[in-house]
């Protein structure tokens, strides 16, 4: 029995050492160019009061307009040195039946990003970009 | 075919069953090798202008005459431009930076190989100072003719193929080229690339007529005007048989073919490029140079450069002024030679449109516009000539290849963009009729879009197909808003613009990149899994647009996501 909990007890220990980086501070972190950085792009979701709550956690100025059936969300001036993201515009779109698209656009806080960070970066955006009809 | 109907008739009256199968079987034998004897004698794939019939005179009475300013005239009766062109007796227009290179018409392409390679070609880069041997200089002419053949490789006429061009312009050989007879280029890009090479004018000389002659040369000289170079010319005449016979007579431009009688069957047509008043034909074989013996045309034929000199010939201005047609003269129910002048146009706004359909020629098209956006229908429309019930019974595309089903084309509508600029909030409209030809094809519009060039920038906006499906007797329409949010464009930013359609199960992707991109494109279901990877490619600046076969995937709500480096954009679509 001791053996058992002795193994889930490691088992746990290396799962949270494994996955440290994405969780840290309840941050999720990339590795850029073999430095670390906050990915301070929220999880974007159909409703755009949820994102933009999450925009405000990471940025300092967060603006909404909302014009005819487009709602667009202005982030910028983030909150922290290590964050990936200098800025995130996002428009949504919705019609009589609801949402029926987003774009984001981002700038990066760093310059000359390497090909294989853009790749770590790209299944990043793709987990938080993920909308659920 | 009388012959064997006579055959027929007396042996049935003598009511001898098995004689009247064995007569009738040795009709058809004769019929038969009387038919390929025909065909043989004819030099193969190698005429391919209509007769003209006496309706189409009035179409001729319709082009203008080239007016050169008379004042001129100097005592020889030349009409003169300008004092050098006072002594010039030959000129070789060939020779000029502006001529493409000799060409082997493919088919019964006569009337396109000679006004669009040769004449439309030179003239434009005489008026772009544009070499002619550069393939971005050269105007590709089966492009045209494959509106104009009816898929059944037939020939045209001077004035059909000058309203082809015009109807919506000339496509560069270094951008699309073909060897098929029924293909149609397919491509947005393409067809946008040919739009500004349109028609300004077109004129008629009869050389029949006294001083038209003189007025061709002096156009071969300095198009009439003045000009440093001169203009090319088409004419027409039989051309079976058409072989150049050898000349070594005098000559101030050397060229060692000489055509001193022209067929009695074929229509055939062909290119002027110059002019040689030394050129001697002995008609009458009394070893003197009599008046009427002296002065040929340069020829330019279209049979590669393997026939006559390097492809060209003379052709005596006899054979223009006093031989008849089907006698050894020129001509086509009529003397006339035509004359066509390019213009670049500025292009714009144009629609791209992609077109599914089993029979391209059951379709007709008109484009038009409203002032106001509300309207549900165009308040003035035009045709679109060059694709109406055109291309014979074949797929969008052509007869072969694999999505040929599928054309994506281009049509300029800058003329309504002019009509409607004062409007504040126009509409466009494209309307494509489906009315049964030849076998029942049917089909639907897959996307129609609207690109605004004005301003130096380039915005796409989406048309709102009111019924996609095309099948006989079946209208549909397209309006197109500029009020629309313009594919979703990021104006302003350097941000892609991406939207999407759906029609029937094809899922229809519009991308405008403002820069090169590596873009990766899913179609992800309802709780976000993936269920399609559709695109992941390098894109270059530019719009595109990618068409994705949904045919497996099941009814229902979907979501597109598209991403960049720098980018993310979803969009649900409803496959159905």
């Amino acid at each position: 029995m001791k053996k058992i909990i002795s193994i889930i007890i490691l088992s746990s220990l290396l799962f949270i050492s494994c996955n440290k980086d994405e969780v840290e501070n309840k941050k999720t972190q990339v590795a850029v160019n073999n430095i670390k950085y906050n990915f301070n792009l929220p999880e974007i979701n159909t409703d755009y009061n949820i994102t933009k709550t999450s925009l405000d956690e990471n940025f300092n100025n967060v603006t909404i307009d909302i014009k005819g059936d487009d709602v667009i969300i202005n982030a910028s001036d983030p909150k922290g040195s290590d964050n990936l993201f200098s800025t995130i515009a996002l428009t949504y779109h919705s019609n009589f039946y609801g949402f029926t698209s987003f774009n984001v656009a981002f700038t990066y806080s760093i310059k000359d990003i390497d090909s294989e960070s853009f790749i770590k970066i790209k299944e990043l955006v793709k987990k938080k970009s993920t909308p659920k009809l | 075919m009388d012959d064997f109907y006579i055959l027929h008739y007396i042996l049935i009256t003598k009511g001898k069953m098995k004689k009247i199968l064995i007569s009738t079987l040795l009709a058809l034998v004769i019929f038969q090798a009387n038919a390929q004897n025909t065909k043989e004698d004819l030099p193969k794939n190698r005429f391919g202008l209509k007769e003209v019939t006496p309706k189409d005179r009035s179409q001729i009475k319709l082009i203008p005459e080239l007016q050169i300013d008379i004042t001129k005239q100097n005592k020889t009766g030349r009409y003169l431009a300008n004092k050098e062109s006072a002594a010039k007796t030959f000129i070789d227009n060939t020779k000029n930076k502006f001529f493409p290179p000799i060409v082997s018409q493919i088919s019964n392409s006569c009337g396109c190989a000679s006004i669009v390679h040769y004449i439309y070609t030179y003239e434009l880069n005489y008026l772009l100072n544009r070499d002619g041997k550069q393939k971005d200089n050269i105007c590709e002419y089966m492009h045209i003719w494959n509106f104009m053949n009816a898929g059944v490789e037939q020939g045209t006429l001077p004035w059909a193929v000058f309203a082809t061009i015009n109807d919506n312009g000339a496509i560069p050989e270094s951008i699309y080229t073909t060897t098929s007879t029924t293909e149609w280029a397919n491509g947005y890009d393409k067809y946008h690339t040919g739009m500004p090479y349109r028609v300004k004018s077109t004129y008629k000389l009869n050389p029949s007529i006294p001083g038209d002659l003189e007025k061709m040369k002096q156009y071969l000289i300095d198009h009439g005007n003045g000009s440093a170079y001169g203009g090319l010319i088409q004419f027409s005449g039989y051309a079976h048989p058409l072989d150049a016979s050898k000349y070594v007579g005098p000559s101030n431009t050397n060229i060692s073919g000489i055509i001193p009688r022209f067929g009695t069957s074929g229509m055939h047509s062909m290119t002027i490029a110059g002019f040689d008043d030394s050129v001697w034909w002995d008609y009458n074989n009394d070893g003197n140079k009599d008046e009427d013996e002296m002065g040929a045309f340069i020829c330019v034929n279209s049979w590669g450069t393997d026939w006559g000199d390097q492809g060209k010939f003379y052709a005596p201005y006899k054979t223009f002024t006093t031989f008849r047609q089907g006698r050894g003269g020129t001509g086509n129910g009529g003397k006339e030679c035509f004359i066509v002048v390019p213009e670049v146009k500025e292009i714009k706004m144009a629609l791209k449109v992609r077109i599914k359909h089993s029979s391209r020629d059951d379709l007709s098209f008109k484009v038009g516009y409203a002032n106001f956006e509300a309207s549900s229908k165009p308040s003035s429309e035009r045709e679109y000539f060059c694709m109406e019930n055109a291309g014979g019974d074949y797929r969008m595309a052509g007869r072969f290849g694999i999505g040929s089903e599928n054309l994506e084309f281009g049509i300029d509508i800058s003329d309504l963009c002019d009509i409607v600029e004062k409007s504040e909030s126009p509409a466009f409209f494209l309307k494509v009729t489906d009315n049964k030809k030849n076998n029942e094809g049917n089909g639907e519009i897959l996307y129609c879009t609207l690109i605004d060039y004005r301003n130096g920038s380039k915005t796409e906006y989406i048309g709102e197909i009111n019924n996609t499906t095309l099948k006989t007797g079946n209208t549909a329409l397209v309006k197109i808003k500029l009020s629309s949010s313009a594919l979703n464009d990021n104006k302003g930013t350097d941000y892609c613009g991406f939207d999407a359609t759906v029609s029937g199960k094809t899922i229809n992707i519009f991308v405008n990149a403002k820069k090169d991109a590596n873009m990766e494109i899913e179609l992800l279901n309802k709780k976000g899994d993936l269920i399609a990877p559709i695109f992941n490619n390098k894109i270059t600046k530019g719009s595109f647009t990618k068409c994705y076969d949904a045919k497996s995937i099941s009814e229902g709500k979907y979501i597109l996501r598209a991403i960049t480096n720098d980018q993310v954009i979803c969009k649900t679509v409803e496959i159905k």
